[in-house]
């Protein structure tokens, strides 16, 4: 019930005739707004484990605004956990290809390398995320991962270590 | 070998260990939570049922019935045992005032992966009662859950009668006692009844659950502030002051910490979370044999009150008594296999041995734990 509901309220908003697109989007929303809502929606509906809703909601902030990294995000995420990590790959290239400072882009994109072995084109990602900020914890953990996976341990170590420094509030 | 086998198998090795390090594990009660202790009123714990997608709120029945709570997570064998002995009673106990709850804590985000995971068990084991997901982990937060799994046996009304964590064999019995007890159908047992507690004063209550959601949400003074209300109105009531402990020791300040943990411990001879955080505070300041000394005091309590195996850990590695510090920090990584901190410091003694593989290991875990895979 609560999925036809998402997906009706989806297929409103995302409507490509005008009175449709109001229902969804009253006019006071500034096209930011909109997209902020339906990313809101997307992700109570992932929350939900109603994924095909969720595509639908994260397509229409795409319409609205192409550039948008969270919704590249959460629709990167959705595939990769139906398993079709390639076409998340793709996506979330095409969605740094948009917004080339987007960390959490490059970070999933990462994890998504790392699991396939691609390491130095992983390592690539990382020290791009790296030279925007050097203080990203998780960017320094996957370094780690990529140098012990590759045989590298005391540097491992030494990354992990830079990782948990950065990390420290969360080890209380 | 079942964990609990092998937990134990752990406790007996060290055994000798800390007899040497001058500790003396006895039977005892557990403590079941940092935050909340017998005789005080439990937060809602609220949820979607992951089977029937319901809304549930412990306060919806937790006025006319005896309620038990069980945090649990599927990492965790011992939690698996411990929904299954639920069942059992649940249908033991079918038509009588008892409600059970189950709140997973595997995690503040759940993956999709452990979610089909949580929703397998449910359905594989049909518990008749609901299964929640924690979300955020806030339950988990506010009652201050220092091992998985752990139970709360709440009472009409929804004080906490009777709290446990881990899952010691004896457990069951403890809970069924208990039950029987709240729901008139035998004699309080004297052999059984655990140890005394001081009923709060409501208004005092009141303001230390507002002082712990407000903690709990990082608004650290207005907490203080709330607790020094909750000392007010109940001078005797030793929970605010081991919470204004853990603020103290949140912030650095390790002196006034150890002070309140002290007053606490003295209001409440039995406090396990208030000589663990004595300890802490002690250890943090750099004073290592009195932080033994409250250290020992506390496992003394509960030898396995996880803070508590952790912090002796550390002591000893400061007093150089490298092996029995590895003991101890394998408990507690036995005890809490989910806590980055303990990996973390597993990772640093492991380096200080010049155990380089190992240390990266523990190291991976811990930064595996604060940065979960989408």
């Amino acid at each position: 019930m609560k999925m036809k509901r998402h997906i009706i309220g989806a297929f409103l908003l995302a409507s490509v005739t005008p009175i449709f697109a109001q229902i969804g989007a009253p006019d006071h929303d500034s096209p930011a707004d909109q997209c902020r809502k339906l990313l809101i929606e997307s992700a109570a509906a992932i929350d939900s484990g109603e994924y095909d809703a969720a595509l639908v909601f994260l397509d229409s902030v795409f319409r609205r605004d192409p550039s948008y990294s969270e919704a590249y995000y959460y629709k990167a995420m959705i595939l990769g956990w139906r398993g079709d990590t390639t076409a998340a790959m793709e996506l979330l290239a095409n969605g740094i290809e948009k917004s080339s400072q987007s960390a959490i882009l490059k970070l999933l994109l990462t994890r998504f390398l790392v699991s396939r072995r691609s390491y130095d084109k992983a390592w690539e990602l990382i020290d791009s995320i790296l030279a925007v900020n050097p203080q990203v914890g998780e960017a320094l953990y996957l370094k780690g991962v990529i140098l012990r996976e590759k045989g590298d341990t005391v540097n491992a170590v030494k990354m992990f270590q830079k990782a948990l420094e950065i990390s420290a509030g969360r080890l209380r | 070998m079942s964990k609990t086998l092998k937990f134990t198998g752990i406790i007996f090795s060290i055994f000798p260990l800390a007899i040497a390090a001058g500790i003396m594990f006895v039977p005892q009660a557990t403590a079941g939570f940092k935050f909340l202790q017998e005789g005080m009123r439990a937060p809602a714990v609220v949820g979607k049922d992951i089977i029937t997608g319901e809304n549930i709120s412990s306060d919806e029945f937790v006025n006319d019935n005896v309620v038990i709570i069980l945090f649990w997570a599927t990492w965790s064998e011992n939690s698996i045992r411990e929904l299954s002995d639920f069942k059992t009673i649940a249908e033991e106990y079918r038509g009588k005032p008892l409600k059970f709850m189950a709140a997973n804590v595997d995690g503040r985000t759940i993956a999709p992966a452990i979610k089909r995971r949580i929703e397998q068990i449910a359905a594989a084991l049909k518990p008749p009662f609901p299964v929640i997901i924690d979300q955020e982990l806030e339950s988990f937060s506010s009652f201050g859950v220092i091992a998985v799994p752990s139970a709360a046996v709440l009472e009409p009304g929804g004080k906490i009668r009777y709290s446990s964590s881990r899952f010691p064999i004896t457990e069951k019995n403890r809970i069924i006692d208990c039950i029987d007890t709240l729901l008139s159908l035998k004699e309080p047992d004297p052999g059984s009844t655990k140890i005394q507690y001081h009923i709060p004063e409501p208004a005092s209550s009141q303001y230390y659950n507002l002082a712990l959601l407000q903690a709990n949400q990082g608004m650290l003074e207005r907490a203080l502030t709330n607790l020094d209300l909750a000392r007010e109105a109940d001078s005797i009531f030793s929970a605010p002051r081991n919470l204004r402990g853990q603020i103290f020791l949140d912030k650095g300040r390790f002196e006034e910490a150890g002070r309140e943990f002290e007053i606490a411990a003295r209001l409440d001879n039995n406090s396990v979370a208030a000589r663990s955080g004595w300890g802490r505070a002690l250890l943090r300041s750099g004073r290592i044999d009195s932080a033994f000394e409250k250290l020992s005091e506390s496992l003394t309590l509960d030898s396995a009150y996880t803070p508590a195996v952790l912090d002796m850990a550390l002591c000893l590695v400061e007093r150089g008594k490298t092996d029995e510090a590895l003991g101890f920090l394998l408990s507690a990584r036995e005890l809490d296999p989910r806590n980055p901190v303990i990996h973390y410091h597993l990772g640093r003694f492991y380096l200080s041995v010049g155990k380089v593989e190992e240390a990266a290991d523990s190291y991976r875990t811990a930064l595996d734990i604060i940065y979960p895979a989408p």
